[in-house]
């Protein structure tokens, strides 16, 4: 009974629950009283509710630390840390922070390895400098000179079908 | 490697002369703070013993006995760290309710995880710290299973649900002190902690029904 009927249905468990510990106000309040007055089974309900709310209170509150308890407490918070290893943080960033760092690049290195010449400067200069063309202009040597339209005329064979 | 290892070193430089306990003991929220920031032993003993009790509790109700002695000590290494950033816009509880729920989420989600989680019997430490009873043993142990059960109840609650029910039904915290800590507004509070409680009340209504079918 969310609204409960003073004379047909009974008073839900939850609505109950709210009247035992005091949380209803003013008409949701009375009606539950009125309810209760002129209701034995919800009288009993409320009895027993009540009884399980004080065991549960009670449960909660008998768990204390002991003084062995507070003292370790005190004394771990006091005392200074033993010495430790460095690699027990270091290993948990890496883990915590560097992992996902790693494998993003790892990602991007996968998707561009497709386009080397798009991406590496230095290989793309690397390549030009190598390049029969530029061996050809850049000759001081008749030897060095026929040696670059050799490799042209190599390379033009390879590419013929 | 707990946090608390890692970071012990991070702490406030707290120096080991003997300290006044009396004193400290009448230490208010602010100057409890400050102490703690200035790194003295007896306000850093005096958060303990104040806050403590509310922090195991907490932990135990949220994530069961298991390791819960690291999970406090983990809790309190959070404070100290992070005892400079409080305002004191709220109530000290609040800011250290909040620091709690917040280390049960975050340990809830590492077990879950590692698949570590499990269901928990009766904590230990309910165990190890009750105090002499003198009721009659037949109604002491009616009573004990009760809470056994209510506890393993609570524990098979929602997450979302079990921390409503903690706050409000154990610890006795206003709905706008909850709203604050769990981070939802009021009326979801509310609305989440009538699910609970339904919830609750259906599965210990079936649990009287067997223990008195079981008795008869």
């Amino acid at each position: 009974m969310q609204a409960s009927d003073a004379k047909t249905s009974h008073v839900d468990d939850a609505t109950l629950w709210a009247w035992q510990r005091a949380e209803l106000e003013g008409a949701p309040a009375h009606t539950v009283q009125a309810h209760l007055a002129a209701c034995l089974a919800c009288r009993e309900r409320a009895a027993h509710l009540q009884q399980l709310l004080t065991a549960m209170q009670a449960g909660h509150h008998r768990v204390q630390p002991t003084l062995a308890q507070q003292m370790q407490l005190v004394r771990a918070l006091t005392e200074p840390a033993p010495p430790r290893s460095i690699w027990v943080p270091v290993s948990e960033r890496l883990v915590r922070w560097l992992a996902p760092a790693v494998a993003v690049l790892a990602v991007l290195f996968l998707l561009l390895r497709g386009e080397p010449s798009a991406t590496s400067s230095s290989t793309l200069t690397e390549d030009v400098i190598d390049a029969p063309e530029t061996a050809l202009f850049t000759a001081t040597t008749e030897e060095q000179m026929q040696q670059a339209m050799l490799e042209l005329m190599l390379r033009a064979n390879e590419q013929q079908p | 490697m707990r946090d608390t290892d890692i970071k012990k070193t991070e702490l406030p430089n707290v120096s080991l002369e003997p300290h006044n306990s009396a004193a400290a003991a009448t230490l208010s929220e602010t100057d409890l703070i400050a102490g703690c920031r200035a790194g003295r032993p007896e306000a850093l003993a005096e958060l303990v013993k104040r806050y403590q009790p509310a922090v195991l509790r907490i932990c135990v109700s949220l994530l069961g006995s298991r390791e819960v002695d690291d999970a406090v000590q983990d809790i309190f290494v959070k404070i100290l760290r992070r005892c400079d950033r409080f305002e004191g816009r709220a109530a000290l509880f609040t800011w250290i309710y909040e620091i709690t729920l917040n280390h049960c989420r975050d340990e809830l989600r590492r077990r879950k995880r590692k698949r570590w989680f499990s269901l928990q019997a009766l904590p230990t430490a309910v165990v190890d710290n009750i105090p002499e009873n003198t009721r009659p043993v037949s109604e002491q142990i009616e009573t004990e299973e009760l809470q056994r059960r209510l506890h393993r109840e609570i524990q098979q609650l929602k997450p979302k649900h079990r921390e409503l029910v903690v706050l409000r039904d154990l610890e006795g915290l206003a709905y706008e002190e909850i709203a604050r800590i769990s981070g939802i507004d009021v009326k979801l509070v509310k609305s989440r902690l009538f699910e609970a409680r339904q919830i609750l009340s259906r599965k210990m209504k079936a649990y009287v029904e067997e223990a008195s079918h079981a008795s008869k």
